[in-house]
């Protein structure tokens, strides 16, 4: 039964794709959605876009494990946005900027125009080695689920759930995807309330579920120490902070305040939302099944027990949600990075519908890609999952910078080795296995950040030469 | 005490999820 339900779920997602895909002409429809979407679109999939794995069935494991606080660290991923939609967003997609003559697709296309076209290409390879390692992650947790509730092979799962995220994206683009992330967002926001509420009328209440959980995991901390909170909350608000698939939402949205207020209002919303409603769920699963594994498996075991095999199906549909909803997203990122950074500036070939199919055909390879390191090379997504940590010291300070008002083309050179050395301490402080547990992504943040302040002020020259200095900016 | 805190918190993001739910839908009938 829960076959019919999670197969019906594909097949109704893909049917949306393919509906919204009649409104792709070219590649502006198919990188950010023509750049008409209202808040409420923009807030759903923005919020659909970071409920990921670790947003979802990770922080109801990691309740069972350690209690309350993780919740703590993981509204640190939610808040980047609050602090994104407020401060960033607005200025972004308020820029009436070009770079040869079109307006801003990527974060590649801001670099280049305020620190040469150098940053472009450093800033496209980072995006996408970034964006690559958590494609290829979140088809290995795609397959992971389906084989859990089907137990057909992973192989299988895994080629299954990358053909339907590929379908779909490949139509119609942000244009699909962000309408697919609304029918997932109401899906699991649905899904995961109801089972909290049907979980806690069964239990009996706060009252009756905090009595039997360990008190020690119903402080804020949880089992958590203080210093252990602190860390993961700065590691985790740097984490996604503005990265590729975000900025892509904001090129999206429909004006300056759309993108605020969608932008925002995902963020405060997931706060309001998810912490408590994924605690209150792995809480439940710990009274009503005491030697629960704390692993992401949990939340299905915890549906298995309490519902019938219809709603099981339910609520596996839901997970697959969060999870297929940023596969998309950030599938898209690398195709529109593929096509725009890489392909448009080394073929200079702007037409805006041959771009398209640029597009497209990018989408797939890189689908497939993907799906090959998933099934054959885990090894290989360890290492691109390396970049996660790269991202906030070689993105975070520069998009910070160049909307700044202090911006000045005479600290481009400065703001592009900072990014650089901060990327090269991260990696390394990952290879030698992160001491002192201090976070690989922090360490080169601050790395950055000392490199950007001291780096003097240089007359930028050659490819360092912002594209805002040149008579075609 | 706790539990109050616990129910206050879950009924904040009940309120989050109608608030959005409206705003999504009110998008979906203006079309």
């Amino acid at each position: 039964m829960e076959f019919i339900v999670i197969f019906a779920y594909f097949a109704l997602i893909i049917g949306i794709g393919y509906y919204f895909s009649r409104d792709v002409h070219d590649i502006d429809d198919f990188a950010v959605a023509g750049r008409k979407i209202v808040w409420p679109v923009l807030l759903a999939s923005s919020a659909t876009s970071m409920i990921g794995g670790g947003a979802s069935v990770g922080t109801v494991a990691k309740a069972i494990e350690s209690g309350a606080g993780y919740g703590i660290c993981a509204s640190a991923w939610y808040l980047s946005l609050v602090y994104t939609g407020i401060y960033i967003a607005p200025k972004l997609r308020g820029l009436n900027l070009t770079t040869y003559g079109e307006k801003f697709t990527t974060v590649g296309d801001l670099f280049a125009h305020k620190y040469g076209e150098f940053s472009r290409k450093w800033i496209g390879l980072v995006s996408f080695v970034f964006c690559i390692g958590i494609v290829a992650a979140q088809i290995v947790a795609i397959g992971g689920v389906l084989e859990a509730i089907t137990n057909i092979p992973f192989v299988y799962c895994a080629i299954i759930g990358t053909v339907v995220v590929m379908i779909y994206s490949t139509l119609g683009g942000m244009a699909s995807i962000m309408k697919v992330d609304v029918f997932q967002f109401l899906l699991l926001v649905f899904v995961f309330t109801g089972l909290a509420i049907y979980g806690l009328i069964e239990v009996g209440g706060y009252g009756a579920l905090l009595e039997q959980v360990p008190q020690k995991f119903i402080g804020w901390t949880g089992a958590l120490s203080t210093g252990k909170i602190i860390s993961l909350f700065i590691a985790f608000f740097l984490g996604e902070l503005l990265a590729p698939y975000f900025v892509q939402r904001m090129y999206a949205a429909k004006d300056e305040s759309a993108a605020k207020y969608g932008i925002t209002g995902a963020g405060l919303f997931m706060t309001a939302f998810l912490p408590i409603t994924m605690i209150t769920l792995g809480f439940i699963a710990i009274v009503t099944i005491p030697d629960i594994p704390a692993d992401r498996t949990a939340l299905v075991t915890l549906a298995k027990h309490m519902l019938p095999a219809p709603v099981v199906g339910l609520v596996v549909a839901a997970i697959l949600a969060c999870i297929m909803s940023s596969c998309s997203a950030i599938l898209s990122s690398c195709s529109v990075i593929a096509t725009k950074d890489f392909y448009e500036r080394m073929s200079h070939n702007s037409d805006k519908r041959s771009l398209l199919k640029v597009g497209r055909i990018s989408n797939i390879v890189i689908a497939l890609i993907s799906l090959v390191f998933a099934m054959f090379v885990p090894d290989v997504i360890d290492a691109l999952l390396y970049a996660y940590a790269v991202w906030a010291p070689a993105a975070v300070i520069p998009i910070i910078y160049a909307l700044s008002n202090s911006y000045s083309p005479l600290k481009a050179k400065g703001v592009i080795v900072s990014s650089i050395l901060g990327s090269i301490a991260s990696l390394g402080w990952t290879l030698s296995g992160q001491p002192y547990g201090l976070d690989a992504g922090v360490l080169g943040f601050l790395v950055a950040l000392i490199v950007f302040i001291f780096h003097p002020k240089v007359e930028p020259a050659g490819s360092f030469k912002p594209l805002c200095l040149e008579s075609e900016g | 005490m706790i539990a109050t805190v616990y129910s206050i918190l879950f009924g904040v993001g009940i309120l989050a999820v109608i608030f959005v739910t409206i705003s999504i839908v009110r998008v979906a009938f203006k079309k």
